[in-house]
């Protein structure tokens, strides 16, 4: 019994310790729908609709392209119109599976389900310059 | 053996409508924050700047839900001292069924469905908004049923 544990210890830890140490590969185009909550209008959520009006319920298809990454650190773009492509930063976390990020009016938080597969939400508050106030979740897969 | 399958088909078909089934978080939950606050705003009033020294404050707050689609959802929040001051707020449900995240006019929240009337609220607030204050804040709120 002793030494079945031991196996197994000696086994599982470098697998944990190598999994918590290396960040895994992003780069690439990712994309998938979005539900979202919108308080007012912003250019992906296009309208007349100020921040006092009731809020919105939209599905838009969002596109995320991890152009580079540094270890755990990435960038990139993001859009919901090619037109218009909005740069973001992000870190995987220690546990390489969160991650967190900004654009620049709003924030991300992500976490990898799958080496394919990232669930996704953004929030934005009403200090931006559209001044309207988001929040969205959705799943992105790696199209390339 | 055959029982032990079963039972782990069981298992995973539970685990998935768990995570299909998104929760009903309309309503009004009630909880304290405890606060670190830089400066003063309508929630942390006070003659106190961003510069000068951080307080520790511990305020009562209420979150009212009036609306949800699916795992986007809608509503207000204030501080129990005065609710005539009431923020707007918009959240979304992550897809693991209990990780909220969400933004007012000047801050971002996230939360954690801890039970189903109990949530983790944490709050941030930068800098950058009207009131020039710099806020963290987390603390444990109940649905009143």
């Amino acid at each position: 019994m002793r030494s079945a544990v031991m196996l197994v210890l000696a086994a599982g830890l470098p697998a944990g310790a190598l999994a918590q140490d290396s960040a895994p590969n992003l780069v690439g185009t990712w994309s998938g729908p979005f539900k979202t909550v919108i308080f007012g209008h912003n250019p992906h959520h296009p309208g007349s609709e100020t921040v006092s009006n009731p809020p919105r319920i939209r599905e838009i298809e969002f596109t995320m392209h991890f152009e580079g990454q540094d270890g755990n650190l990435l960038w990139g773009h993001s859009w919901s119109d090619p037109a218009r492509k909005e740069p973001f930063a992000a870190t995987i976390n220690a546990d390489g599976k969160t991650i967190v990020g900004a654009d620049t009016d709003g924030s991300l938080t992500m976490s990898i389900a799958a080496p394919d597969r990232i669930d996704i939400c953004y929030t934005h508050t009403g200090l931006g310059p559209s001044q309207s106030i988001v929040a969205s979740c959705g799943v992105i897969e790696r199209q390339d | 053996m055959r029982i032990a399958v079963a039972g782990l088909l069981c298992g995973l078909a539970t685990a998935a409508i768990a995570q299909d089934a998104v929760p009903d978080l309309k309503g009004t939950w009630i909880g304290t924050s405890k606060a670190v606050v830089f400066g003063n705003n309508a929630f942390h009033p006070g003659t106190d700047t961003p510069s000068g020294p951080p307080r520790v404050r511990e305020v009562e707050f209420t979150m009212e839900i009036t609306g949800q689609d699916g795992r986007v959802f809608w509503g207000q929040a204030w501080s129990n001292a005065d609710p005539s001051i009431r923020e707007t707020l918009a959240l979304a449900l992550a897809a693991d069924g209990r990780t909220i995240v969400g933004a007012d006019s000047d801050g971002a929240h996230y939360m954690t469905l801890v039970s189903p009337d109990r949530i983790e609220r944490c709050y941030a607030n930068p800098g950058t908004s009207p009131s020039g204050s710099i806020v963290a804040a987390c603390g444990f709120y109940e649905r009143m049923r």
